[in-house]
């Protein structure tokens, strides 16, 4: 009897959660450590070696308004991706579909912008190596030797999170197209959770980057 | 995951929030402050904000009820983080007055 009483409610082992959401935190848990890393090196080698630092600081280098509407446009894309898994929890088909195409769109937007900055600054001579400044970086002050250490912290820093944030599009693009079949629904949307955390994740670790090297 | 039905949040405010403190934070940043008070106030403003990402978008917020392992897979990283951090503090005070010591 108590044989088939336990067949009938089989005692629940592992986490309360679906197994891709589970696989999702794991992968964050690495990342958290990945992107520390880089925070942390960047940490040692800014406050350790101030004079490889231009005196003015990333302000006078970095295009702060511009990175800050950037964050701004990160931000909405969290909204606009939490509100495509809350429509799908409550089976609002059209709702969820089009704010999974809008959040591909505005973190599409994000990656154009900072492409743009990335153009920009180049062409002012802020890149690893460089020989030549552009007049904008000149009229500072700025010399080729002061802005190599923070061109290389601050290209493989934003780069790397530049990846995430294109791997991150790619994937609600693809949600999204699974969407317009049909796929996800009150039953069946733990891929836009788990995708969703991830995106998350990418916002909040821009929002700890834009302040430690745009800002400090 | 309809566990999530009713409770969600209200993301726009969040969105407004987080909006506002952005601004804040670029306007703090030109602040006339000495360099460690503006560091300690914008890296303050970072982790609020950063904070509020995981506890509502995240659902950190609402996950406690659901079992505590999630808590344990975020926990250790940042056990790990903090063993790193400490690790780095000598050094930084050695090269730079930034630290007390």
């Amino acid at each position: 009897m108590a044989h088939a009483q336990s067949l009938e409610q089989p005692f629940a082992m592992g986490p309360q959660m679906t197994n891709g959401k589970f696989a999702m935190w794991l992968f964050l848990g690495t990342e958290i450590l990945f992107f520390t890393a880089l925070i942390g090196t960047y940490a040692i080698i800014r406050i350790g070696s101030p004079e490889l630092w231009p005196e003015v600081g990333p302000v006078g280098v970095l295009n702060i308004p511009l990175t800050a509407a950037n964050t701004f446009l990160l931000i909405f894309s969290s909204v606009t991706m939490i509100k495509a898994f809350e429509f799908a929890t409550k089976d609002n088909q059209t709702r969820m579909k089009w704010y999974l195409v809008a959040t591909a769109v505005i973190g599409a937007a994000f990656v154009g912008v900072q492409a743009f900055e990335y153009y920009t600054l180049f062409h002012e001579g802020f890149h690893p190596g460089s020989k030549e400044l552009g007049e904008h970086l000149l009229e500072k002050g700025f010399t080729a030797k002061g802005l190599g250490m923070f061109a290389s912290t601050f290209y493989i820093m934003t780069g790397f999170h530049g990846l995430h944030v294109t791997g991150g599009v790619i994937a609600i693009a693809c949600l999204s197209v699974q969407a317009f079949r049909g796929k996800y629904g009150k039953d069946e949307h733990t891929s836009i959770e788990a995708v969703g955390l991830y995106w998350h994740f990418v916002d909040l670790v821009w929002i700890i980057l834009f302040t430690v090297v745009y800002l400090v | 995951m309809a566990e999530f039905e009713g409770k969600h949040p209200n993301y726009w405010f969040l969105f407004v929030l987080l909006g506002v403190l952005t601004g804040v934070e670029v306007w703090a940043a030109n602040w006339d402050l000495e360099k460690k008070t503006l560091v300690v106030i914008l890296v303050a403003f970072a982790l609020v904000k950063a904070g509020m990402v995981a506890l509502y978008f995240m659902h950190l917020r609402f996950e406690w009820a659901k079992g505590k392992i999630l808590y344990v897979i975020v926990g250790a990283p940042f056990i790990l983080v903090l063993v790193f951090a400490f690790g780095l503090l000598p050094d930084v005070g050695k090269f730079t007055d930034f630290l007390p010591f």
